[in-house]
């Protein structure tokens, strides 16, 4: 009987071993950071470090940069970046495989993702914290902004907002997605906060919502066929109405190494030498641009890539009084560490024989040179030097971030659509009147324009030259209607080539991702 | 207790003194009257062996008992009456049919398993030496391969694949069950305490282990606690290995006149040495190995105890394995019958020099005309170096400049409870509990000389873990008999936890060579934040219920059904718990009343069975959504960490499932001088887990790891057992296994899960291309690439279907499968008397290697600061570069002498020493082979089969000398 006893005993605890819960360790599953706010707090960050795939070399900015008429990526004097990729991108000839476009995909989407991600377990995990719907209302404005650039460069796109979705997302129609992205603004723009202090820098407010509001109207009759200049004007005038934003009185200091203190920073991508440093989350332009001959000069201890250049037709569009073009790109004669002129002097490693020898003065007009003729010399093309490169020597290897933060959006940017939206209303005089305007140009050592001034042609001159390397320049050649136009090293376009296509390796993986936009 | 001895054996002398003794002879013979030599006569203390005529002579106390054995035999007894006693001896062709088979909770018998099941037995396996007891299966099994891709290096682990590869990403090898514990590792046992090693190749016989049967079972059983008086066994071994074959780069003075007539602008490249680089690595290598069994006891005590040590030598230079091993089995009967109980305790301790294989290729490749050492060059610490170079480094520097030194102890504690219940006969209640436990730490130094770090001042790592299994297992079995009616039944619960957990350590900079790895924290990149540090932990847990019922009428009609529901932590939320059926039949034809007169029938059995099995054997937590660290973001004025995904959630993830149907024959003649088995399987494996890319979103992740593919195995296996000559003391005895596979990728995509990686085999430098592809309906290890046509005239490779010199890759052809077509496997013993010799031959018939040191090396646009392989002066005419297509692919048939031995075993009539065994034996002796890489015999397992490698450590021919001695 006793035996019987041990027997049924162990039976039952036999039975109670049922337990198949898996235990981590070293990796942390969801569920843990749904405790507390700050943990919390540091799930949503997710949505905002997606963002930081901005500034990296194979990027959805420096697509932009290569597809717009500022930059151009050629063979340098040894050989490099002749890749096929950069040829697509700079004549237009794109094929489905490109990897910038792939990235740039990558860049939308994986945000996108993060953003469905987080709105989903933050609405159905029940926590309740202070601030959540406000933590929620940037969410979904960070997945309108990817939505934006998506039908930016895709026209349609899978469409997906829920995590409770089934089966792979299907395809919306430019037009749908707009819709959409408008009303998440309307929608949310008010619980967002409004404070532009370094409390909320780099993260969205309602000056963010607005800003991104006024680029959708203002972009609306490229990509819906219907004009929505009075819906832009409105949306500007509600950030300028806000008071939180001014010009800066130095146009540099929008893009010197801390520039997180600029007036006119509305939405910011920060970046910081020591924490922003992995490839995919880090802005590293110098890399892409100076060379070794000129890396001395800012106390870069890695050779960069000596890739991007200016193209020369862009560089010759300046009006000569324009302070704006020597603070956006490095052209004639450098200067070394000490404040005395280059001077490069090339010696053979083994025998120290001087085999070259020649003064670093660059050449933005590229003489001679015509693209797709191979290799360009050291000196010619401009470097891109908006961003004021630091030289605190920490910039040491290829996937350092620079520690100057990228403003997205910039309150110039909000005054030169207020003018657009009111040129293309006939409303000239009114858009001279502007004093911010006013202050733009003046500062840019220029005389404001008069309402006669005020064409078109010379409004998209003035945003290029505002805006450059910011990467708005292709969404403004499209929309200025200039796109499929001729220029340095591209031939004429043809209408397709507005749109993107649909990366094939994306196609691949969701059999929803058709059709190919036309012409590819 | 001295005393007491003395005076027990004074007693029994006393004793023996007042029977009269008698002498007995006569003559031994078989069953057809021919005289067996070497039959054993004991009685009492007295004991005889019969002569070549079959003659024994015995002293025997009047009225004592005498025993007449003899290997295959049934014992003959008879009482000490007459001077005179002629035996004949009937063969016992029960005892092969009575042999116990292993067959998972449980034994059966040979006659009575319907599954496939093969049982070899410690005389059925090579002498020799082994790295680990999978070596000694090698050719025995038809339908296992076993393979040894590590060549000659001792710590070198076999690749086991039963019935062909059933999947992608996970485990391709069989559950392993050491005495009774799941998972264990066959490095940790000392391979001469093999007892038994038991197969279960089918569905229906491996259903029983569930998620864990999917690619079979492997049972071996060691050597167990035994009754009677103390015996003593010393086993001692000495082997001395020697290349069996390599790939030969140009010698110095090929080299230099190859350079100087075809490649004379590299004439910079010749230094005027000569140097042998694989000569400089490498030495003869002398490895021992002794062992000491104690065992003994009573009826209601036992044990069996042994120390066992090894000492290896591997042909690369201070790559050595020593191995220390302690294991105890204890039998005990307690409770008047109620209960039994055997304890194991066992410790391995294994200290060894691991090898870099990357020596192998440096030296390959290393310029022959370079010296060793440059005395000058003291930044290298006195190496010959050519400056700016990538991945060319001076192999003796490698060799002299690192240290390292792994220690790994596996201690392992199981104990057995079986409770008889006696009151119901038959019925009793088995407990097993096992903790198994490994220790490792590997510490590695490469100092301020090492060549690919140079100017790192030393770099020191210690990795160290630790890992715990632990199993208990309850089962209620009940077996009886009630007439012509035979019935086991089992049912029993498993539960199964293990952990495990890992840290390293880095650093580098260190002022002197002297700190080794003792002192890391010394380092200077600690200070400068560029040291590395990490740790790891994880733990998994598996329980199982089961249950099966065996029963047969009269012996010939046999049925067993088995189900096993099995419940897994790795699984997915939704799919926790897997049901495995399992069904077979067997029919003794031999056993009819219209084939029972049928003398020269032994035995003919039919066999069906049907199963389902899983695969569970993939990473922990695939089923998670898993957050990283990732980067950092701008938060309330600070910067703060962020988490990324780096898993999607699968709460549907499952095993991969199995279902097998196998049929087979066994059978037996002419009193079991010829036996054998044939089986026909059909698996079918669904379910095949693999990573997929997919949109982000709707996913978290692009990759995503699911269930989708399947995979079709079908095959034959034929395994023959026969005894062609027998002539007095004489006998030949060979067994014959030949089995052949086809395999089919089914189905690796579905409408949901198109995208992956479909390209496998890749070549490394100067190649660089993806040499197979998995395409459904074809075969895995599948190669695809341009047919290659000549050698064209401006000595560039010509294919067919080619624009430009290449091929697109649309129009790359089918070049045929990695797996052979046949493997074959033929043993054979010859004994005479106590003289035997064996023989194990194995053949491959069929499938394709790619010859990657062609690919790579038989090039002389490579000649220069690297060397190029001989064969290149075969054909002189190819001066392009080179590129992947069916030049490199050759036929993969070979024939290998794998063993011959010859030993022979003695007795003694002292009371002290009573007998023993010598033997010399020779492993991979010969390998016959179209093949003109180093060796036909490469890896199958994995998704890139059938492929060389250029980093190869050389397989060794080896010859050793054993005794064994029983006290």
């Amino acid at each position: 009987m006793k035996r019987l006893g041990i027997f049924i005993l162990a039976a039952g605890l036999t039975l109670s071993c049922t337990n198949l819960d898996e235990i981590t360790y070293s990796s942390i599953s969801k569920d843990v950071f749904f405790s507390n706010e700050n943990l919390l707090s540091i799930y949503s960050a997710r949505a905002y470090t997606t963002l930081q795939a901005w500034g990296g070399e194979q990027s959805i900015w420096t697509m932009n940069l290569q597809l717009s008429n500022e930059v151009v990526v050629t063979q340098n004097s040894v050989g490099e970046w002749a890749q096929d990729r950069y040829k697509q991108l700079q004549t237009h000839r794109i094929l489905e495989n490109n990897e910038l476009i792939e990235r740039s995909w990558e860049y939308c989407f994986n945000g996108i993702a993060a953003c469905n991600d987080i709105l989903y377990e933050i609405e159905h995990r029940g926590s309740d914290f202070d601030g959540k719907d406000k933590v929620l209302a940037e969410m979904h404005l960070i997945r309108a902004f990817y939505y934006f650039l998506a039908i930016d460069c895709w026209g349609d796109v899978p469409f997906t907002i829920s995590k409770e979705d089934k089966g792979y997302p299907k395809m919306k129609s430019r037009a749908e997605v707009f819709a959409f992205i408008e009303q998440e603004i309307l929608t949310y723009r008010n619980a967002l906060s409004d404070d532009n202090s370094q409390m909320y820098y780099g993260r969205v407010t309602q000056g963010m919502a607005n800003t991104l509001l006024a680029k959708l109207y203002l972009n609306a009759k490229e990509w819906t066929g219907t004009e929505k200049w009075a819906e832009a004007e409105a949306a500007c005038k509600l950030v300028m109405d806000s008071s939180k934003y001014s010009l800066c009185g130095n146009y540099k200091d929008n893009f010197s190494v801390h520039n997180e203190g600029s007036p006119e920073a509305i939405f910011s991508i920060p970046y910081s030498t020591v924490y922003t440093e992995s490839d995919h989350n880090s802005f590293v332009l110098f890399v892409l641009t100076l060379d070794g001959y000129l890396a001395p000069t800012y106390g870069i201890n890695k050779s960069p890539w000596d890739g991007f250049i200016g193209q020369p037709d862009f560089l010759a569009s300046y009006d000569p009084a324009d302070t704006r073009k020597p603070s956006t790109w490095l052209y004639g004669q450098q200067y070394d560490k000490s404040g005395q002129p280059l001077h490069v002097v090339v010696k053979d490693p083994k025998t120290e024989v001087i085999t070259d020898e020649f003064d670093y003065i660059i050449d933005e007009t590229m003489a001679g040179y015509t693209y797709g003729s191979g290799r360009r010399t050291s000196v010619q093309g401009a470097r891109l030097g908006k961003w004021e490169y630091q030289t605190d020597g920490l910039l040491e290897s290829d996937q350092t971030s620079m520690e100057n933060d990228f403003h997205v959006f910039r309150y110039a940017d909000v005054i030169l659509m207020y003018v657009e939206a009111l040129v293309r209303q006939n409303k000239a005089d009114v858009a001279a009147a502007v004093p911010e305007f006013k202050q733009l140009r003046t500062r840019a050592g220029l005389a404001p324009m008069s309402a006669g001034d005020l064409t078109l042609d010379n409004l998209y001159l003035e945003r290029c030259h505002e805006l450059a390397l910011e990467g708005w320049a292709r969404q403004d050649l499209i929309r200025f209607g200039k796109y499929l136009d001729p220029w340095w090293g591209k031939p004429a376009g043809q209408e397709y080539m507005k749109l993107l296509p649909l990366p094939s390796a994306k196609m691949a993986n969701n059999p929803n991702l058709k059709p190919q936009n036309p012409g590819y | 207790m001295k005393r007491l001895l003395l005076t027990i054996f004074a007693v029994l002398s006393v004793l023996s003194m007042y029977a009269q003794n008698r002498t007995v002879s006569g003559k031994v013979t078989d069953e057809f009257g021919e005289p067996l030599a070497g039959a054993t006569v004991v009685s009492g203390k007295s004991y005889a062996v019969t002569d070549l005529d079959g003659l024994y002579s015995i002293s025997a106390p009047d009225g004592a008992s005498a025993t007449v054995s003899f290997l295959g035999y049934d014992d003959f007894s008879f009482t000490v009456s007459a001077s005179k006693q002629d035996i004949q001896l009937v063969p016992s062709e029960a005892t092969m049919l009575n042999e116990a088979v292993a067959i998972g909770y449980g034994k059966t018998t040979k006659k009575e398993i319907t599954g496939s099941v093969v049982s070899l037995k410690s005389d059925d396996f090579d002498k020799g030496s082994f790295t680990s007891a999978a070596g000694m299966l090698q050719g025995k099994v038809a339908g296992l391969t076993v393979t040894n891709p590590d060549g000659g290096d001792p710590n070198a682990s076999f690749e086991l694949l039963l019935r062909g590869t059933g999947t992608l990403v996970a485990g391709q090898g069989p559950l392993i069950i050491i005495d009774g514990v799941a998972d264990a590792d066959m490095r940790s046992i000392n391979y001469q305490e093999v007892e038994s090693i038991d197969v279960l190749k089918d569905g229906s016989a491996a259903a029983i282990y569930g998620t864990r049967g999917s690619n079979g079972v492997i049972i071996i059983t060691t050597k167990r606690a035994r009754t009677g008086q103390s015996s003593v066994e010393y086993e001692g071994q000495v082997s001395v290995q020697t290349v069996a074959s390599r790939a030969m780069p140009l010698n110095a003075s090929q080299f230099k006149s190859v350079i100087e007539q075809y490649s004379p602008g590299n004439v910079t490249s010749l230094y005027g040495s000569d140097t042998d680089w694989f000569n400089e690595v490498t030495r003869t290598p002398i490895s021992h190995k002794h062992s000491i069994a104690v065992s003994g006891g009573s009826d209601k005590f036992s044990h069996r105890t042994v120390l066992n040590t090894e000492q290896n030598e591997g042909l690369l230079k201070k790559n050595d394995v020593h191995k220390y091993l302690i294991k105890t089995n204890i039998h005990q009967e307690a409770l008047e019958g109620w209960l039994s109980l055997d304890y194991n305790l066992n410790y391995t301790h294994r200290n060894y020099s691991g090898a870099n294989y990357e020596i192998f290729r440096q030296a390959f490749e290393h310029n022959p005309t370079e010296p060793v050492y440059d005395r000058t060059n003291g930044v290298a610490g006195g190496y010959f170096t050519v400056q700016n170079t990538m991945s060319y480094y001076n192999p003796v520097a490698m060799l002299n400049e690192r240290e390292n030194e792994t220690d790994v102890d596996n201690i392992g504690a199981t104990v057995r409870a079986t409770l008889n219940i006696l009151p119901i006969t038959g019925l009793k209640w088995d407990n097993f509990v096992s903790w198994q436990t490994e220790r490792y730490e590997a510490r590695e130094y490469s100092t301020r000389y090492y060549p690919s770090l140079i100017g790192k001042d030393g770099k020191a790592y210690i990795s160290n873990s630790t890992s715990s299994n632990l199993q208990w297992e309850s089962t209620l079995q009940y077996s009886r008999v009630f007439g012509h009616h035979s019935l086991q039944a089992i049912a029993g619960y498993t539960y199964q936890q293990n952990a495990s957990q890992d840290s390293q350590l880095e650093n580098t900079g260190f002022d002197s060579d002297l700190y080794k790895t003792n002192n890391i924290g010394s380092g200077s990149a600690l200070k400068e934040g560029m040291a590395y540090m990490s740790s790891y932990k994880e733990s998994s847990r598996y329980i199982a219920f089961f249950g099966r019922v065996m029963y047969n009428w009269k012996e010939r009609y046999l049925a067993s059904v088995s189900l096993r529901a099995d419940g897994s932590s790795r699984f997915g939320a939704n799919n926790k718990w897997a049901l495995f059926p399992a069904v077979s039949l067997g029919w003794r034809m031999s056993e009819e009343e219209w084939l029972k007169d049928v003398q020269w029938l032994d035995e003919l059995k039919l066999r069906a069975g049907y199963g389902v099995t899983g695969n569970q054997d993939f990473a922990n937590y695939k089923s998670l959504l898993l957050m990283e660290p990732k980067g950092h973001y701008y938060h309330n004025g600070q910067w703060g960490s962020s988490y990324a995904p780096k898993s999607n959630a699968n709460p549907d993830l499952r095993w991969e499932r199995k279902s097998e149907i196998n049929a087979g024959v066994d059978f037996s003649f002419l009193h079991s001088r010829l036996s054998g088995t044939i089986d026909y399987y059909y698996r079918h494996t669904t379910d095949l887990l693999y990573s997929y890319k997919v949109p982000v979103p709707p996913y978290d992740y692009e990759d995503f790891f699911t269930n989708v593919g399947s995979i079709i195995n079908t095959g034959v296996e034929f395994t023959l057992n026969a005894v062609p000559v027998k002539l007095g003391r004489f006998s030949w005895n060979t067994t014959v296994t030949a089995s052949h596979n086809k395999n089919i990728l089914e189905k690796l995509t579905n409408e949901e899960f198109t995208g992956g990686k479909y390209k496998m085999g890749h070549i490394g430098d100067p190649i660089n291309e993806y040499t197979q592809r998995m395409i459904e309906g074809q075969s895995l290890g599948t190669f695809y690439g341009p047919r290659w046509k000549n050698i064209y005239s401006d000595g560039t490779d010509d294919f067919y279907d080619s624009i430009a010199g290449t091929v697109d890759e649309e129009y790359w052809s089918n070049l045929g499968s990695a797996y052979p077509d046949v493997n074959l496997g033929w043993s054979n013993t010859l004994r005479y008397g106590n003289l035997s010799l064996s023989a194990t031959l194995r053949a491959a018939i069929g499938g394709k290697v790619y010859n990657t040191y062609r690919a790579c090396y038989e090039n002389i646009s490579r000649i220069g600061l690297r060397n190029i392989i001989d064969t290149w002066l075969d054909d002189t005419s190819f001066t392009g570069k080179p590129q992947h297509s069916s030049k490199y692919l050759e036929d993969a048939t070979y024939l290998k002498l794998d063993n011959v031995s010859i030993s022979y075993d003695f007795t003694f009539k002292s009371q002290y020493l009573k007998g023993g065994r010598v033997f010399l034996s020779g492993q991979n002796l010969l390998c016959i082979t179209g093949y003109k890489g180093v060796d036909p015999e490469v890896s199958l397992g994995g998704l890139s089969p059938g492929i060389e490698s250029t980093s190869y450590y050389p397989r060794t021919r080896s010859i050793t000398f054993g005794v064994n001695l029983n006290f």
